[in-house]
């Protein structure tokens, strides 16, 4: 009996400094995870958007599209948009931004994924993402042969992968021509 | 214990990869190019070493009949501080390692060694234990990781080496082939080993 109390003491207290512990770092660094996890995405919509010095947040949800924003240039002007999706991937939830100037694929950037590391990850590459540069229309991911006009290279081994990116951007692509246009 | 016997015990006698066959999963999962399986390592080192250290400073309070639940909660207590920590302050850091953090809390060769050598040694030799076993497990990632992606993707650490007319094996950075290249290579390398124990006189 007092074998099992003391057993049962101590790893309650193992327990309760571990959970003060990580409670109290936990509440130390939430404030610089969000002001970096807002740097990030900031820093990404430029990517996508080049020039925009500003984003206005439309508060638009529709289908994988979690965000929209108008990105205004140093005037005021409205540049062009910016789409935060989340597409549904081979691994898990791909969360990437586009940017759509004049109806046209203007940059694509992916923020997280969980795809096959060495396959569906190369995805988050500029050499599969530049290809819907320039894009517009709906798009088709193929597997050989040499793209035409609205086609992309899908990444070897990881078609699902790349389907969902084109899927991610042809609802963007979409989005605009419905509403935005 | 010495430094460069705890090198030496972790990258050869007790190599949680090729001896121990220990962390089989992140092993597999990761090494599909050198680089992460260079990430991979690193990441687990630190991990090692901090989790070896604080298992050996609490080694006198933790009762030996509940000590793996609390293994494991002091260690996941750790990890996430550490994970947490590099988020807000190391953020390029977190990004490229911060991925191998999730997949390192149920490693085996963490609590392998917390059970078998930091909790009956005192701290600074559980830390060398952490580096010499976290340098083995590095080099062996490394190894295996480059094997993959020499035969998967013709490079090395991304850079070209058959050249561009090589036929790319692609099933070597897939799941089977990380099966085949575990398989050889442990094949190869305790052959190779046992090798070396005959021509040291039993020194290695």
């Amino acid at each position: 009996m007092r074998e099992i109390a003391n057993i049962t003491a101590r790893l309650v207290l193992i327990m309760a400094v571990a959970a003060v512990l990580l409670g109290f770092t936990s509440s130390l660094t939430s404030a610089p995870i969000a002001a970096q996890e807002a740097a990030n995405k900031t820093e990404m919509r430029k990517a996508v958007l080049e020039g925009a010095a500003e984003f206005e947040d439309l508060n638009a949800v529709s289908g994988q599209i979690q965000a929209v924003f108008r990105g205004k240039g140093a005037a005021g002007e409205t540049l062009g948009y910016v789409f935060e999706l989340s597409a549904a991937g081979f691994g898990g939830p791909i969360s990437m931004s586009v940017g759509v100037r004049a109806g046209q694929v203007s940059g694509v950037r992916i923020a997280t994924h969980s795809e096959t590391p060495g396959l569906g990850a190369n995805a988050a590459n500029q050499a599969f993402l530049s290809q819907f540069e320039g894009k517009s229309g709906v798009l088709r991911v193929i597997k050989a042969g040499s793209p035409g006009e609205s086609e992309i290279m899908a990444i070897t081994a990881a078609t699902i992968t790349s389907k969902a990116v084109a899927g991610g951007i042809n609802e963007a692509l979409a989005y605009y021509e419905a509403k935005l246009k | 214990m010495d430094v460069q016997k705890a090198l030496l015990n972790g990258v050869i006698t007790e190599n949680p990869t090729f001896r121990l066959v220990l962390g089989m999963c992140p092993t597999l999962a990761v090494t599909t190019a050198a680089e992460n399986g260079l990430a991979m390592g690193l990441a687990t080192t630190a991990v090692l070493v901090g989790s070896n250290l604080l298992i050996s400073l609490l080694r006198g309070f933790i009762p030996s009949k509940v000590r793996i639940p609390a293994y494991i909660v002091v260690i996941a207590t750790l990890v996430t501080a550490v994970d947490l920590l590099m988020k807000a302050y190391l953020p390029a850091l977190s990004s490229a390692l911060g991925l191998y953090i999730p997949l390192i809390v149920v490693n085996c060769i963490i609590f392998a060694r917390a059970e078998s050598f930091a909790s009956k040694n005192p701290p600074i030799a559980s830390i060398l234990d952490g580096i010499g076993i976290g340098f083995g497990f590095t080099l062996a990632l490394i190894l295996l990781a480059s094997v993959r992606e020499l035969l998967g993707a013709g490079s090395v650490f991304g850079v070209n080496i058959l050249g561009p007319d090589y036929p790319k094996a692609l099933i070597f950075v897939m799941a089977p082939g990380g099966f085949f290249s575990l398989g050889l290579l442990l094949a190869g390398v305790n052959r190779f080993l046992d090798y070396l124990h005959r021509r040291t006189g039993g020194l290695i």
